[in-house]
This record gives C-alpha cells, structure tokens and sequence, in this order.
C-alpha cells in the first residue's frame, strides 16, 4: 500500500525504517529528512567544516540506505546510524588525502561553509586536538555519551578513552578561555 | 557507568548546536539514492548477462569433462582377477577412490600447513 507525505511525516520512526527496509525510497527520505541536523552537527564537530560535514553526511546516508534491509532492529535505527556516522569518519581519517582536507578547500568554498560564531570558535578549538582525542571529545560532550558507550563504538581502550577526554577537556578549556577573553578584549575596544 | 564531563564545555557544546535543516540536502541524498539503485540495477543485469556467456561457453567443456571422469574413476587400477572377493572390493581398487584418498591426503596436509 502506498504511503503519502503526510503520513510519511507523522510516522512513527520504527515504521518508516520498517518500510525503508522494504525498499520504500519515500520513508527513506523521510528519514534522512529528520535525522539530517543531527548527523550533520555531529560531522561538522568531527572535521570541524560544513561542505566536507555535508559530503561526508551524504555518505553516511548512502550507507545507511545499503545497509538497512540488515537492519534487525527498527527502534535501533538512531544507534546504528551514529555508528555507521563515525566508521564513515574514521574511514575518512584513515585515506584522507589533501584534496579532501578541509585546509585545502578553494577560498571560496572555504568562505561558504564557514561557520560562524560559536560554532566556529568550538571547532577552531577541536581542531587543535588529535583526532582520536577529538572523537572521543564529540562524543562525550556532543552525543552525551558514557566513556563504556565510546569504548564499545570506537573499540578503543576505557583508559585511553578517559585519558582522551580528561587532557582534550583541559586543552579545549584553555582554548576556548582565551577565545572567551579575545572576544571581550575586541568588544571593549 | 562514567562521564567526567565538564557542565561548562557541555553547555558550550550545546550553543554550538546549529539548526541544519535543509530540504536541499536531502534532495542531494536521495539523487545520490537513485544513482545507487541504477547502478545495481546495472550492475546485476551485467552480472546475469556475464553468467549466461560463461555458462554457453563452459557447458560442453564441463560436460566433457564429467563424462571423462565416469568413464574412468570406476575402472580398477589394480587387476586382482575375477571371484566374488575381486567383485566384493572393486570399489577400494577403483581409480575413484584412489582419488578420493588423494584429495583427503592432500586436505589433511593443508590442514597441519595452516594449523
């Protein structure tokens, strides 16, 4: 039975992944239309710039679409697609090439997807950590993630995972503290 | 369950949550979609036609070959003349299953390599 917009809209998730699995582009849609800021925000705090957050948030889709007939579990679909957002991310990390790079958009590009305000400070900030810091960081503060949580997703060690947020919380405090004060400094002047 | 999670960077976390919505990029993602779909469509379509050209062309050779090896694994490659027992122990004397007791070897060996 066909589904029209509307209903697609008002469905409950579990149904609409129900029917993705099935083959229905419509809730697929549905689904990234929903899902969509919360993907992008998390990719944009990972590479900390929007047009390759986006690129990379494209890819997570597409993945998920391949991969949601294996979906056993529809009310698990939030789990499975943060989880699929960052193999994509460490996918990236791992065959990162300089025409990727944020660094190396053309200016234009660059000035387009530049974010503005707090958001900019914060991923000025993040990119000063070491990437696997910086996972480890999104995760805890942006996701809200327990330190098991991020040990079961990223496999990494529960020391490293506490050593990785313990120093990337201090170093991005600091950073951010004298954005902070810059700031002031400016609006004063 | 642990966090350790700092109030203040959480809630600067929070203010740098930015409203990302946008019909736009889900357009891009279903075009990207589509273009996924074609090409298994493709891609399956090609494989068929690929399998059928192999089968056309493999099915005599196979054929041959099937029909090469019944011909000769009953035959016996130790001649122990006639009598019941002869007839009782064809199958062991068979070239069959001295293949048969070749492949074993050559696996059992494979194995002890591996292990």
């Amino acid at each position: 039975m066909p589904f029209d917009k509307i209903q697609l809209q008002q469905g409950p998730e579990a149904v609409l992944v129900g029917l993705a699995r099935a083959g229905n582009r419509a809730a697929f849609a549905e689904l990234v239309r929903r899902r969509q800021p919360w993907i992008r925000n998390l990719m944009r705090r990972f590479c900390g710039n929007l047009a390759l957050a986006d690129d990379l948030s494209q890819e997570v889709f597409l993945t998920a679409w391949r991969a949601v007939p294996q979906l056993e579990r529809p009310s698990r679909f939030a789990a499975w697609l943060k989880r699929i957002a960052i193999s994509v991310w460490l996918q990236h990390v791992r065959r990162r090439d300089p025409l990727r790079d944020p660094t190396a958009l053309p200016a234009d590009t660059a000035a387009s997807a530049a974010p503005t305000g707090l958001g900019m400070d914060l991923d000025r900030a993040l990119s000063v950590l070491a990437e696997d810091a910086r996972l480890c960081i999104v995760l805890a503060y942006h996701e809200s993630m327990t330190h098991e949580e991020i040990v079961e997703l990223t496999g990494m060690p529960l020391g490293t995972v506490k050593s990785h947020i313990r120093r990337g919380s201090e170093q991005l405090r600091q950073i951010l503290d004298a954005y902070t004060h810059d700031g002031a400094r400016e609006e004063s002047a | 369950m642990s966090t350790d999670r700092d109030d203040r960077l959480a809630a600067f976390f929070d203010a740098a949550r930015e409203d990302l919505g946008s019909e736009d990029f889900t357009r891009r993602v279903m075009r990207r979609v589509d273009i996924a779909r074609r090409r298994a469509v493709i891609w399956g379509v090609m494989a068929g036609i690929a399998l059928l050209i192999c089968a056309a062309f493999l099915t005599g050779p196979v054929l041959t070959a099937v029909n090469v090896l019944l011909s000769v694994l009953p035959n016996s490659w130790i001649e122990t003349g006639g009598g019941a027992v002869s007839q009782m122990f064809a199958p062991a004397r068979s070239i069959g299953a001295l293949v048969a007791v070749i492949v074993l070897l050559v696996l059992a060996l494979i194995r002890k390599v591996l292990r």
